[in-house]
């Protein structure tokens, strides 16, 4: 009878001391969405600066949909002189993920605007698609809380098991509004917060810092070897974003694409490019003209700044006249 | 479906258990239908993997079964099925696993260019090809009759141990299947086995977040050119490894032994603190001891039947073993190593009469015995990582001091001296090492753990409950049980291994257990 006893407890206190620590993970996880956390105030000021200059347009505008191939690499600017319309940069870090980023091209594209859709290579690839690391979680959670609220409940359990401890008190004490400090490294992905511009471009990829520099020869030995690849046609990233060309279309929003830059590597010639070529041929069964080719967007390592998509405020420059031209039959 | 996946804990066990209950409550046939729960669960568990390596189980089950009843039935062909048997198991673990191994030394002595076949290697094949030809020769020998096949295939398939063991003798298991009733549950086994399952779960997790990470880092360097461990980076590596293989492997039995007794079902201990034996031959005693005495009855005593010489039995046993563990010349030379040492090993016991090793001190005799003992089995798991003889070798070389020995900086720096006395071979200059040298402290943790301490059944007091028939492992330490009852605390305590089990499921990077490669 006593061992019965004991053994009831035993399950009881398992059952129970494994309900109680997860729902109070959860709970907590849940409590501190949409505290504005320190680490992530770049990417936060990064869109509020998109939100800002969204507010500022009126009428048909021109909406670049991209990670930060384009943050880094367009000169909005440029085109809204040639063609006297507005361009919103939508470029934002790749974090962000597909879904997120069309989250927010989703609610600015509207009536007789046009999206150029102008993903890096990788965005297709259903591996890129469910990554979840801190910046992403911290940009579901913190920088885009209307977002994440729109998630399933499946992903935002995902979510909230996936942040870190730290990552998790730091959210908790931000909500309470406890300070926080935390020392800034010099980092890969760290850029100063007065390096936006009114458009939300970075302006500070004109000068490698000694950082950077480690950072661009790291860069420029690794290889990137999903290009080389098919992927699936029914994965993921094919499903959503035709998903969103309907949407467009329903809207009435004219939808083009672009392929991103990249860096000059001799295997994009003499390898094939499956990926790219799957990218057109989607893009193209979807009706959506593609305006530049793969072999177009390649860029010598010195207009690189520090990863293989960023470019520098020459390449961006150089670029966005290439895109100007592209873009000359369509306005 | 791994034991570790969410999927397996949170529906695929639950469920299972929850069928298993509602099977024990039967009025009638209670025990007949808790076997049909038990095969149906299994063969879903395996199919999980993949469905058309099901058909090829299903296959071998209905084969082998077959030919157990023909041995029982044709007395005067008993020996000729028995071998037929023998030999179309082993014909299709050679297919499956060992094809390309002939054709690339085929290749390679004949200089033709046959090209390697597309074989994926069939999860556990090794395993239940091996619980099958023992259940067979037990049947051929008398010591059983021919069981049912709801039975047979219940205690082959049975999932806790399907997969990679522990390798089990049917007179030990195949009782608790032929139960009329199974002990209705929630039992005392069920708290138990919990507790057990989410021990082994936890030893899993730090052999991939601590050790692993070590052990690859080290044996990865050997592929790069132009790198060359030294003594103390060779011996670190190899210490990872040893203790990453140690807590990965006895993981996982511990956790299908508690599984097992989730189900009332005692599954026999495979491991009993291996790196604290003081002999090579205590070492076998301790380590994977179901495959020690498999080897031992099935292969080592036949072979002393017909070869006299009882150092060549050893090696031969000892060679297939290690042939028995990959398909590769470094697994060979793992198991030929044993083989030798132990050959010196049982030598130098036999002369120990007039030659006496011990010294005065008993506890430095013991203490040199356990460093010997393990700088061998350590030497052995080289030939056992390495993806190549040749790395391999590059590693050895830097073990046992080839490549000279290099210090930290840092030490020179704080004893000048040590730098001014020119010690041919050593050298100061910064070490490789993964996240730094403070990193990898935690190593030396796992390995105070892993020899010193008592292990987890000693901690339970729990040694002789999950131990069936005159089966005896080694020598273990009987010791007052610091869990004396599993009570409110220890329920807590699982629970909370559980939580932190799934918290930091979704952020480190899973890997399969080491022995689903065997």
């Amino acid at each position: 009878m006593k061992q019965e006893t004991q053994n009831r407890r035993f399950l009881q206190s398992f059952l129970i001391s494994v309900t109680v620590f997860n729902a109070l993970w959860c709970g907590l996880a849940h409590f501190q969405v949409g505290a504005k956390t320190p680490l992530s105030a770049w990417q936060r000021k990064l869109l509020d600066a998109k939100k800002e200059d969204a507010a500022r347009m009126t009428g048909p505008k021109v909406i670049f949909v991209s990670a930060s191939s384009s943050l880094f690499g367009l000169r909005s600017r440029l085109i809204e002189k040639e063609f006297k319309v507005p361009v919103l940069n939508l470029g934002l870090a790749g974090n962000f993920g597909l879904e997120g980023i069309l989250h927010y091209a989703e609610q600015f594209a509207k009536e007789k605007d046009t999206v150029i859709l102008a993903f890096e290579a990788d965005f297709f690839t259903e591996e890129f698609y469910k990554e979840f690391n801190i910046e992403t979680l911290d940009f579901l959670s913190s920088i885009a809380p209307d977002y994440f609220r729109t998630l399933s409940i499946k992903q935002r359990v995902k979510a909230y098991y996936t942040l870190p401890t730290w990552r998790l008190w730091m959210g908790v004490k931000a909500k309470l509004g406890i300070p926080i400090q935390i020392e800034q490294k010099p980092g890969r992905w760290t850029y100063p917060l007065d390096a936006i511009n009114e458009k939300g471009e970075v302006t500070c990829n004109d000068s490698l810092s000694e950082e950077k520099k480690e950072f661009k020869e790291a860069f420029l030995k690794f290889s990137a070897p999903e290009i080389h690849f098919r992927h699936s046609d029914k994965s993921t990233p094919f499903e959503r974003l035709k998903e969103f060309i309907a949407l467009c279309k329903k809207r009435g929003v004219r939808v083009l694409a672009a392929y991103a830059p990249r860096i000059d590597r001799p295997e994009y010639k003499s390898r094939p490019v499956l990926l790219a070529d799957q990218i057109r041929a989607f893009y193209e069964s979807q009706g959506v003209p593609v305006l530049n080719r793969f072999q177009d967007e390649l860029y010598p390592a010195a207009l690189l700044y520090d990863d293989e998509n960023h470019l520098t405020d020459e390449g961006a420059r150089q670029r966005t006249g290439r895109l100007v031209s592209a873009l000359k039959p369509y306005f | 479906m791994l034991f570790t996946s969410l999927e397996f804990i949170l529906i695929f066990l639950p469920c299972t258990l929850l069928a298993f209950f509602w099977a024990t409550q039967a009025k009638a046939h209670s025990a007949r239908y808790c076997l049909v729960v038990l095969s149906l669960t299994s063969l879903i568990f395996y199919s999980y993997w993949s469905i058309p390596y099901l058909g090829l189980l299903v296959f071998s089950l209905s084969f082998n079964y077959g030919i157990g009843l023909a041995i029982r039935k044709y007395d005067s062909w008993k020996k000729g099925f028995l071998y037929f048997g023998i030999l179309f198991d082993l014909g299709l673990l050679a297919y499956f696993k060992y094809v390309n191994f002939f054709i690339e030394n085929f290749n390679l002595l004949s200089g033709s260019q046959h090209s390697l076949l597309s074989i994926t290697l069939p999860l556990g094949i090794s395993f239940f090809t091996f619980q099958q030809i023992a259940y067979r020769m037990e049947v051929y020998r008398g010591n059983r009759k021919q069981d049912d096949f709801l039975t047979y295939v219940s205690c082959v398939t049975f999932f806790p141990h399907l997969i990679a063991g522990p390798i089990v003798y049917y007179a030990e298991l195949i009782p608790q299947f032929k139960k009329k009733s199974f002990p209705k549950l929630p039992s005392r086994n069920l708290s138990l086995g919990l507790l057990v399952f989410l021990i082994g779960l936890w030893k899993k997790n730090c052999a991939d977040w601590f050790l692993m990470p070590h052990a690859n880092f080290y044996f990865e360097l050997l592929a790069q050119k132009n790198v060359e461990l030294t003594l103390v980076e060779g011996w670190f590596g190899t210490l990872a490894y040893t203790l990453q293989l140690y807590f990965d492997f006895s993981g996982y039995c511990d956790m299908a032994i508690g599984l097992g007794l989730l189900f009332n079902i005692r599954l026999p201990l495979n491991f009993n603190s291996p790196y604290q034996s003081l002999s090579l031959r205590e070492f076998w005693q301790r380590w994977h001891m179901t495959l020690s005495r498999f080897i031992r009855t099935y292969v080592y005593e036949p072979l002393m039947e017909i070869i006299p010489s009882r150092a060549l039995c050893i090696l031969l046993a000892m060679t297939l073993s290690g042939f028995w563990h990959g398909a590769g010349w470094t697994f060979v030379a793992w198991g030929f190593f044993h083989g030798v040492c132990l050959c010196l090993n049982h030598i130098l016991g036999n002369l120990s009469p007039w030659v006496s090793f011990k010294l005065s001190r008993p506890k430095l005799s013991t203490f040199l015995s356990g460093m010997i003992t393990l700088m061998a089995v350590m030497t052995g798991w080289v030939f056992f990582r390495a993806s190549s003889m040749g790395e391999a070798l590059q590693m050895l070389k830097a073990m046992y001091g080839g490549n000279g020995l290099a210090l930290p900086r840092s030490l020179a720096l704080a004893f000048p001296a040590l730098d001014s006395w020119n010690i041919p071979g050593v050298t100061f200059s910064s070490m490789f090492s993964h996240g730094g040298v403070a990193n990898g402290f935690i190593v030396f943790v796992f390995f105070g753990v892993a020899v010193l301490l008592p292990n987890l059944y000693e901690w339970l007091g729990e040694f002789e409950t999950v131990i069936e028939g005159d089966y005896r492992h080694g020598k273990l330490q009987r010791m007052e049980p610091v869990v004396r009852s599993l009570g409110a605390l220890s329920g807590a305590f699982a629970g909370g291994l559980l939580f932190l089990h799934i918290l930091n499921y979704f952020t480190v990077a899973r890997r399969a257990f080491l022995y689903f490669n065997f």
